[in-house]
């Protein structure tokens, strides 16, 4: 919904969602919505798709969650053949087995992808495979576990006939930028600090899909903001990055 | 953001979802757009010294989903006016055929499937057409003329150098070749020569052949040229190219060009026969 009111305001911008959970919805609505969206915006849409890993998060499909990596393969193959404009077969409400489409037909011939990977080789090696573009972060990993991670996304894509220089690696960061290091370290503590412990409980259940199950509820309100201070130094060295270079280029 | 740009990463997405207020984050894009500038312009002096990048990492700047993008080229796209804006010696296929005959190396019709080069040294990129002359022969997955029209792409990367025109040059082998997809009737050829080798007389080179989206349909890795015989002795060095260096890529068994073939010289340290390429459709299955 965001999208389709984003795809009227703008004109230029490309409009992509990172990520929509696949396994949380059924990929013919993924298709038809965004196919919609694509109309919109005049052919403007990308999707990056994940695999989910917050439990509670699954609430319409919970029987996929213990599979939800083969579950998000296998709908991406869905939504692509829907979005090229072929048919699949699904059971109508009368039991009888019928081919369906979607509308209205894409602006684009082919849905641009990418798979959202935390900092599990193997996703970025099926992203490679697929030819799919690639969104990492740095929570998880760090620069050269990405370096080695990227290397592997390459040489995927080239053993299954995808030009390996065209795969798009794009990594998020947390930014704001200013004029200088102390300025901003002020100005985004308290947001940063705020924002992570009001998701203190989505790192349950990251705990939880990586079999490291976190008791954050017993944590007190002091250990919580020393863990958010800690956290938001730590966040603050890749902004760092960012300033020292500005300064660099504009000395 | 040199070390992301260096281990491969091609685009930053800014995430804003730590609940920054709306007027500081609009106050500070002013510094988010100078922070772009500065990446696009040492990303395009990065490129300069790596030729043999086809993609030119492109610095693109997102805010929570939304790309600030200036157009919205695919990635493709982009990377083939790179190519393009590199390789500055322009040629259109008639030009590049005229220019050949013009210096005694004269294609049969059907091998003129090149309609557009670009190149400099080192590198080329053509676009092919399949010509509706070839007849379609179920023996070949891929008609050895057509093949021949994309990799005489690779010849006009060998550089030019005043005075050694004269060189004649022949293809005499190959590392690997693989084919993911039969050609079609319209592809692009790219074609990069690798750093010289201790050999001297031995140019070796890697070309991709693609289709219109950017999907890699085959490619030969390892080609190479052997230096065989200098002829004539004019001074050639005004030339784009040194077309006195083309010789056949395709055998004389009745679907070559009409230019001269000389025979391949024995090599003992190339792992296959140049020739392969030509017998080689009837084994490629693509998969």
């Amino acid at each position: 919904m965001l999208h389709a009111a984003l795809a009227r305001e703008t004109q230029r911008v490309q409009l992509r969602a990172g990520s929509v959970v696949l396994p949380l919805h059924h990929p013919i609505r993924v298709a038809e919505e965004w196919a919609m969206v694509d109309n919109l915006s005049g052919g403007r849409v990308g999707i990056s798709f994940a695999s989910g890993w917050n439990p509670s998060d699954f609430a319409f499909f919970p029987e996929r969650y213990a599979n939800r990596h083969q579950e998000m393969y296998q709908s991406i193959q869905t939504v692509q053949a829907l979005w090229r404009g072929e048919s699949i077969q699904i059971r109508g409400g009368d039991g009888q087995t019928v081919a369906v489409q979607i509308y209205p037909t894409p602006v684009q011939s082919e849905l641009p992808i990418w798979i959202t990977a935390a900092s599990n080789p193997n996703t970025f090696i099926k992203a490679g495979e697929l030819g799919a573009n690639l969104l990492t972060h740095l929570f998880d990993q760090d620069m050269a576990a990405l370096a080695e991670n990227i290397a592997r996304y390459r040489q995927a894509r080239s053993q299954h006939g995808h030009d390996p220089d065209l795969g798009q690696v794009t990594v998020t960061l947390h930014t704001f930028l200013g004029k200088d290091l102390e300025t901003v370290r002020e100005q985004v503590r308290s947001p940063y600090c705020t924002f992570l412990k009001s998701n203190i409980h989505l790192l349950k259940g990251l705990g939880f899909s990586r079999g490291l199950p976190l008791e954050v509820d017993r944590l007190s309100a002091d250990d919580l903001d020393h863990v958010a201070q800690v956290v938001f130094e730590k966040f603050l060295a890749i902004a760092a990055l960012y300033l020292a270079r500005l300064k660099a280029v504009s000395a | 953001m040199h070390q992301l740009q260096q281990i491969g990463v091609n685009e930053i997405a800014c995430l804003l979802d730590f609940g920054p207020d709306a007027d500081l984050i609009l106050q500070s894009l002013p510094y988010l757009n100078q922070l772009r500038d500065a990446t696009a312009t040492a990303s395009n002096e990065n490129s300069a010294s790596q030729p043999h990048t086809l993609f030119l990492a492109r610095e693109i700047v997102k805010n929570k989903e939304i790309v600030n993008r200036e157009t919205s080229q695919d990635p493709f796209e982009s990377s083939l006016a790179a190519v393009q804006q590199r390789c500055n010696n322009v040629l259109t296929g008639t030009e590049f055929y005229h220019h050949l005959r013009d210096c005694g190396v004269e294609l049969a019709q059907s091998f003129q499937g090149i309609e557009q080069l670009w190149r400099r040294d080192g590198e080329a990129l053509g676009r092919i057409k399949q010509l509706d002359i070839l007849e379609p022969d179920p023996a070949y997955t891929t008609h050895p003329a057509f093949l021949d029209a994309c990799l005489q792409v690779f010849f006009t990367t060998l550089p030019v150098q005043p005075g050694q025109s004269t060189t004649r040059y022949m293809p005499v082998g190959f590392e690997q070749l693989q084919m993911h997809h039969p050609l079609g009737t319209q592809v692009w050829s790219h074609a990069v020569l690798r750093e010289a080798s201790s050999d001297p007389t031995l140019y070796q080179g890697d070309v991709r052949i693609l289709d219109s989206t950017g999907t890699v349909l085959m490619q030969v890795n390892g080609l190479q040229l052997q230096q065989v015989a200098a002829v004539g002795a004019s001074d050639r060095s005004h030339s784009p190219f040194n077309p006195q260096s083309m010789t056949g890529f395709t055998d004389s068994t009745g679907t070559s060009p009409r230019y001269p073939i000389t025979p391949l010289p024995h090599h003992p340290s190339l792992p296959f026969k140049f020739s392969a390429i030509a017998s080689l459709p009837k084994p490629l299955r693509h998969p």
